[in-house]
């Protein structure tokens, strides 16, 4: 799994934000992706996770060229995609594709199935002869029954048009598609059969994907490896496992501990770092490292240099300073109860509640 | 928490609330009973359809009528029947002794008024408070929900404020008149997972300052476990499962309530264990569903359960099903901590027709 799909350095996605009806004059820019590196590997999906405004679906946009980055490159089996011109990039829109949250809005109401399935195999000149054919298999792959063909999206329920979405992206053979959030306007019940359909999709065809979802237990149910948004920066990137066992930055430890786990025994001796504040304007995000408005651990530094996004374990990538001094974690003075002392208070509770303090010694 | 007074604070018995549309009748509330009692947090999940906002939005008697109607049954606030109440009476009710957050903190502020006076206002209506002490008051409970410079902040229009801050000026409007009742209608859903851990730690502290019962709606199980002393399980209008938040997820006994289980992700646990999906769609609710609204996508299902609707069985203390087959599911051992593989094995004997020996939870034969 090591060799990479994709290299994407230094990626900038700016939005310009402009002023003055006759003489239009750029007066700010919404930094909406300020400078991310990473990988994606063949054959594996990355989570992308963070609060709506992190710029996550953005990230997916300009990584596909749906967005011409601002600054950086992105490249896809070698070749840098954002110096390609629009007629470079469609061969390589073949490869590229992506999954879009609503699945409501983003297939067009006055196509039917077939048409819809079928567009991506005419652009690309793909299953000449047999599109039909190609497309009643695609809608079988999907689990949709293929003499709905000629059925328009409406009548169709949520799970099953993301179902048509899914189909239209596999269209093409694709080697990587962008799926962003495409679970979450669906019924609890539905999500399962969405998530388990793709992990089954991706055995079967070798694909990539980059799963954006605000929703961590669910990227960490399909996601080899995750990677954690604040504010257009890459803050924390770690295989999954690790991620959860292991949170490094400050951020990502509080999204975890914010996540409600369905089981009420667990819930009632969860710790929770409830942050403080709203998220910063990307308009005008925080000076040093963006995070440090809200974090507990913040100290001068973080208000001046930019924390590099660096690796503190094998494959384990934090942006904070706190990897170069641990130390702070415990002399901050806004940090949270240390660590022993909350746990020793969760051991007295439980043993309260089970009915005896005795039993308590093994925390 | 949880104290058992004689009279339940809100009953409502085979509650029926029905819709006319172009296609028929649509039963979004089919015959749901269910009680609070003073004090106590419930948590109503169940998917889009299932009938749990309708049910709020009966009690509060703001069914838009035509196309809504009443199709019987009674809501005993206090032991008083809410449906036998006229509309200036109910309006006496809601905002003070049952008072009410919404999902979208945007639309149900109005944009037009400054936040001042939407927190005045009931105040001076049902308190009869003058217009300063209720000022007073107001800023006080802004304080109280967490909004740093209440004061200079209280003459702001709502957008002004950001989603989380939005949601806190609604709890606090909620909470004005110190409601008996509250009832949370997916309260977080629009917010951010930091922000809704704010803001449920909050809703918490202030309910167990108030003592008042609580009513939470919500599709996320994770949020009901956290926050609901017990837990009702609605499917296609009706209630199929309750139970003390413990117990149903230890020991579900509807086949609807392990499937929920079953295909929800959780954060404690790796990618081993794969999710469980409920096979098929809920029924549309404008047909008539002769029996359990569930069957079609059942496991367990047998032909007895498309004829009638299981009565209601009770399991232990506090804990009923509407299912036939509930003493199976409930010996299988399907709660959530079952491994995904042991819920399949026993859904895929039952779906060939096994049966489950109620001794030992095992497959039979």
């Amino acid at each position: 799994m090591a060799e990479a799909l994709l290299q994407i350095e230094n990626l900038k996605m700016h939005f310009p934000v402009y002023k003055g009806a006759l003489i239009r004059k750029e007066v700010n820019r919404v930094r909406a992706v300020d400078g991310l590196n990473f990988n994606i590997f063949k054959g594996e999906t990355l989570g992308l996770v963070g609060e709506s405004g992190c710029g996550k679906s953005t990230t997916g946009r300009s990584i596909i060229q749906l967005y011409r980055p601002t600054e950086g490159t992105v490249k896809f089996d070698g070749k840098d995609l954002t110096k390609l011109s629009k007629s470079e990039l469609h061969p390589y829109r073949r490869d590229l594709q992506m999954i879009f949250q609503d699945p409501y809005a983003s297939l067009n109401p006055r196509m039917t199935v077939g048409d819809i399935i079928s567009e991506p195999l005419k652009v690309h000149n793909l299953a000449t002869g047999g599109i039909q054919k190609r497309v009643q298999e695609l809608m079988e792959t999907t689990g949709l029954d293929p003499r709905f063909i000629r059925r328009y999206p409406h009548e169709f329920s949520g799970g099953q048009r993301q179902r048509i979405g899914i189909a239209r992206a596999l269209a093409s053979e694709p080697k990587f598609i962008v799926c962003d959030e495409p679970i979450s306007a669906l019924d609890v019940s539905i999500q399962a059969q969405v998530i388990n359909l793709m992990e089954d999709l991706q055995k079967d065809f070798g694909l990539t994907y980059l799963f954006i979802a605000h929703d961590l237990a669910a990227v960490r149910q399909i996601s080899d490896r995750i990677a954690v948004m604040y504010l257009g920066k890459m803050v924390e990137l770690a295989d999954g496992e690790e991620m959860y066992a292991h949170p490094t930055h400050p951020y990502t430890q509080a999204l975890i501990s914010a996540v409600p786990i369905p089981d009420p025994e667990v819930e009632a001796t969860r710790e929770r770092i409830v942050l403080a504040g709203d998220v910063p304007s990307p308009l005008n995000p925080p000076t040093g490292c963006v995070f440090h408005t809200r974090c507990p651990f913040a100290y001068e530094r973080c208000k001046k240099e930019v924390p590099e996004f660096q690796e503190a374990g094998p494959g384990h990538f934090v942006a904070c300073h706190l990897v170069d001094e641990p130390e702070r974690r415990k002399d901050a003075p806004n940090a949270p109860n240390d660590r022993e002392k909350r746990a020793a208070i969760a051991a007295m509770n439980n043993a309260i509640k089970s009915g005896g303090l005795d039993k308590s010694e093994e925390e | 928490m949880g104290e058992k007074s004689a009279a339940p604070l809100l009953e409502l018995k085979d509650l029926k609330t029905y819709f006319k549309t172009d296609d028929g009748i649509v039963r979004a509330v089919d015959g749901v009973s269910y009680t609070v009692r003073a004090g106590e947090s419930v948590g109503v999940v169940g998917e889009s359809g299932s009938g749990k906002s309708v049910t709020q939005i009966s009690i509060l008697g703001l069914i838009p009528s035509p196309p809504g109607f009443n199709a019987g049954g009674e809501i005993l606030f206090e032991g008083e029947d809410l449906l036998k109440k006229s509309k200036s009476e109910l309006r006496k009710l809601r905002g003070n002794k049952i008072s009410m957050i919404w999902q979208d903190p945007m639309t149900s502020l109005n944009p037009f008024l400054k936040v001042s006076r939407q927190l005045i206002e009931p105040l001076q209506t049902h308190q009869g408070l003058s217009k300063e002490e209720a000022r007073a008051k107001a800023i006080k409970m802004l304080e109280k929900v967490g909004i740093p410079a209440a004061k200079e902040r209280f003459d702001q229009y709502p957008h002004q404020f950001s989603g989380g801050m939005r949601q806190r000026v609604m709890i606090a409007m909620a909470l004005l008149c110190e409601p008996k009742l509250l009832i949370a209608d997916e309260p977080t859903t629009a917010l951010d997972v930091t922000i809704q851990a704010q803001i449920l730690e909050l809703m918490k502290e202030l309910r167990e300052d108030t003592g008042a019962g609580m009513i939470l709606i919500t599709h996320d199980l994770g949020v009901v476990a956290g926050m609901a002393d017990r837990i009702i399980v609605m499917y296609a209008g009706r209630v199929v499962e309750e139970a003390a938040s413990k117990e149903l997820f230890a020991a579900p006994s509807h086949p609807y309530t392990v499937g929920l289980l079953k295909s929800v992700p959780r954060l404690d646990r790796g990618r081993s264990e794969r999710l469980i999906p409920i096979e098929g769609r809920p029924p549309d609710t404008s047909k008539d569903i002769p029996g359990c609204g569930f069957a079609p996508r059942c496991p367990w299902a047998t032909d007895e359960c498309t004829k009638e609707f299981p009565s209601r069985k009770k399991m232990s203390d506090d804990h009923y099903v509407h299912c036939y087959r509930a003493e199976e599911v409930y010996a299988a051992k399907l709660g959530t901590h079952a491994s995904a593989k042991h819920v399949e094995k026993i859904e895929q004997g039952v779906r060939n027709g096994s049966t489950i020996d109620p001794a030992t939870g095992d497959l039979n034969g």
